[in-house]
């Protein structure tokens, strides 16, 4: 008798449990939209600078090379999420929380952090410059 | 008329158990009785935390798009807004320092030992309900700081495996700290966080009626104690003014700031730190690999709650030396790291 | 205590505010704030006042109040019995 009575709360409980869960986790929304995204025009960026914008929901940076070619990455410091900063004098990425250092391919130059920061593709068509994420990952 | 107002709730509620209590509590005198304000002046300050936060959320709006300029015009344009918001921010740090000051000091004294050890495992947990109050609330102004802050805040579960990815993502309510975040944030700083604390608090209090003041082995031998009602409140009043005192002066001359606005894709600027009370952690963030930090720390953590099941000897009165070591041992680091991280930029 | 007050007086003759123009400034704040400062203050001295007074009367040592306190163990009947 006390089983069924405990066992009839349980099943309550979970159906009341479960809904909560899952209302509680944002639903994941579909990034084939934006998985391609426009930038910035060409020739409007200095070289040796960068441009910070959304991609994917999450921090990315477009950098002008001091040659003139263009490399994107992702910003958020694969540490605890801090956005990093470009640094012209040497061309890599500083994060202000914990000290973090990546060098512009994305590698950890210092820690604390461990992964490298995703690097994304930059694409020129026309006058207009299009960061994308590869097609197979880096 | 005091005597028929009286008369006429004892009639309808028996009033004399109360009055007996009244009565008979009393707090005990001796070398260490100082460190007894502590747990009434954190009572004291979380009354005040609440007051001024309920008022401070008639005015804030949690979307991103306002809620710096809410603060704003709480501080600019609201009359006495400034001293409203000020008083809470104050109040926090107070807050923290104090239950921080509670909680060492029941600690050296031994007062977890049997039979309050739930009691201890009560206000171990109030600790950190405070701390979660005062990282949810540091969100919502939504400067550059905050937004920071919470991001580290949010994603450093994200290091435990299994299920912190999940941790993070519903801490975030989104993909990246943002306007679902802050609505996550403030829900738990007005509403989830004050509902858990009332009844947290409720039952610490409760069971130091039941138990009384623990008296350090030390001072056993010590059989003085002044009544409850009125000697010991008095003092414990004497103790709220001045701290009331001592806030309202720093409110008057530190204001609550408030930094710029966030702007989400920025980098984070240059020398940025949390809060004094997570210096510490944040230390230890930026010294060793997060998964040993947090791991060390989480660990810490759960030894500290479970202490007075460790600490087999207090339980018995006896002295443990063992653990006054452990307890100076993690103050010490606590109060190096701190300095450490104020050292060095 | 009067550390407090002169504190505030120190600052507040020293202050050039440099937080934002738009709140009241450190005049208008330490108008507010410095009778209630003062009142509270007079408060605690008198509450200590009546603390020593009451304290320094026989009542003083209660030795006598039934005390679950005095020990640690929890035996509150225990104790009781001893007292
Ligand atoms: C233990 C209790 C509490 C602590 C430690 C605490 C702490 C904090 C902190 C640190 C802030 C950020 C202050 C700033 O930098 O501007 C804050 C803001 C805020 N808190 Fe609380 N709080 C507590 C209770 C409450 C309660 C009970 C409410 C409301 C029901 C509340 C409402 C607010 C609001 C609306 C803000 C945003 C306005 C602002 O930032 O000035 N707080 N709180
Ligand atoms: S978040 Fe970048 S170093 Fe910690």
């Amino acid at each position: 008798m006390n089983r069924i009575l405990g066992g009839g709360v349980a099943i309550v409980a979970a159906y009341i449990l479960y809904p909560v869960i899952r209302f509680l986790s944002p639903p994941s929304v579909a990034l084939g939209e934006q998985s391609k995204v426009f930038v910035t025009d060409t020739g409007i960026m200095k070289r040796n600078t960068a441009k910070y914008f959304k991609f994917l929901d999450e921090p990315a940076v477009l950098v002008r090379l001091p040659n003139g070619t263009y490399t994107s990455l992702s910003a958020k410091c694969t540490h605890l999420g801090c956005t990093v900063q470009f640094r012209s004098d040497g061309d890599y990425f500083h994060c202000a929380c914990h000290g973090s250092e990546f060098a512009i391919t994305g590698k950890v130059m210092r820690g604390p952090a461990v992964l490298p920061l995703p690097k994304y593709q930059v694409s020129v068509s026309g006058e207009k410059i299009f960061v994308s994420v590869p097609i197979e990952p880096a | 008329m005091k005597q028929r107002l009286v008369g006429f709730f004892d009639e309808r509620m028996d009033l004399s158990a109360l009055r007996r209590w009244a009565k008979e509590k009393s707090v005990p005198q001796h070398k260490h009785s100082f460190w007894y304000y502590f747990g009434g002046l954190a009572l004291f300050l979380i009354t005040l935390q609440i007051i001024t936060g309920i008022l401070l959320a008639l005015y804030y709006s949690p979307n991103p798009a306002y809620a710096h300029e809410s603060v704003k015009y709480v501080m600019e344009t609201v009359k006495y807004g400034w001293l409203i918001r000020s008083i809470h921010f104050w109040g926090a740090n107070f807050l923290v320092a104090v239950v921080f000051i509670h909680m060492f000091s029941t600690y050296f004294m031994k007062a977890y030992r049997k039979p309050r050890e739930v009691m201890w495992i009560l206000g171990v947990l109030i600790l950190g309900l405070v701390l979660a109050f005062t990282f949810t609330g540091y969100l919502l102004p939504w400067t550059t700081l905050s937004y920071f802050a919470t991001k580290v805040g949010v994603n450093t579960p994200s290091i435990m495996p299994i299920l912190g990815r999940f941790i993070t993502r519903i801490m975030e309510g989104g993909r990246d700290v943002g306007a679902a975040t802050l609505t996550r944030m403030f829900t738990l700083h007005t509403v989830i966080l004050p509902l858990l604390a009332v009844l947290l608090i409720t039952l610490h209090v409760l069971l130091s009626q039941v138990f009384g003041s623990s008296v350090p082995l030390s001072q056993a031998n010590k059989r003085e104690a002044i009544k409850f009602f009125p000697n010991f409140l008095m003092r414990d009043a004497a103790v709220w003014a001045g701290g009331l005192a001592i806030l309202l002066a720093m409110v008057t001359m530190f204001p609550a700031g408030l930094g710029p606005k966030v702007n989400p894709v920025m980098p984070a600027p240059v020398g940025i730190k949390p809060e004094w009370y997570f210096l510490f952690v944040f230390e230890t963030l930026r010294r060793f690999p997060e998964t040993i930090a947090i791991g060390t720390i989480t660990l810490a953590v759960l030894v500290w709650l479970i202490v007075p099941f460790l600490d087999r000897r207090a339980s018995r009165n006896q002295k443990s030396t063992f653990f006054t070591l452990f307890g100076a041992a993690v103050l010490v680091y606590m109060i190096s790291m701190t300095i450490l991280a104020y050292l060095t930029t | 205590m009067l550390l407090v007050i002169i504190s505030l007086i120190l600052v507040g003759t020293s202050a050039n505010d440099s937080l934002a123009a738009s709140i009241p400034s450190f005049a208008q704040r330490f108008n507010f704030t410095l009778p209630l400062i003062v009142v509270l203050l007079i408060l605690m001295f008198f509450l200590l006042l009546k603390v020593y007074t009451r304290e320094s009367q026989p009542s003083r040592s209660q030795k006598g109040i039934s005390d679950s306190n005095v020990k640690g163990d929890g035996s509150k009947e225990k104790v009781r019995e001893k007292v």
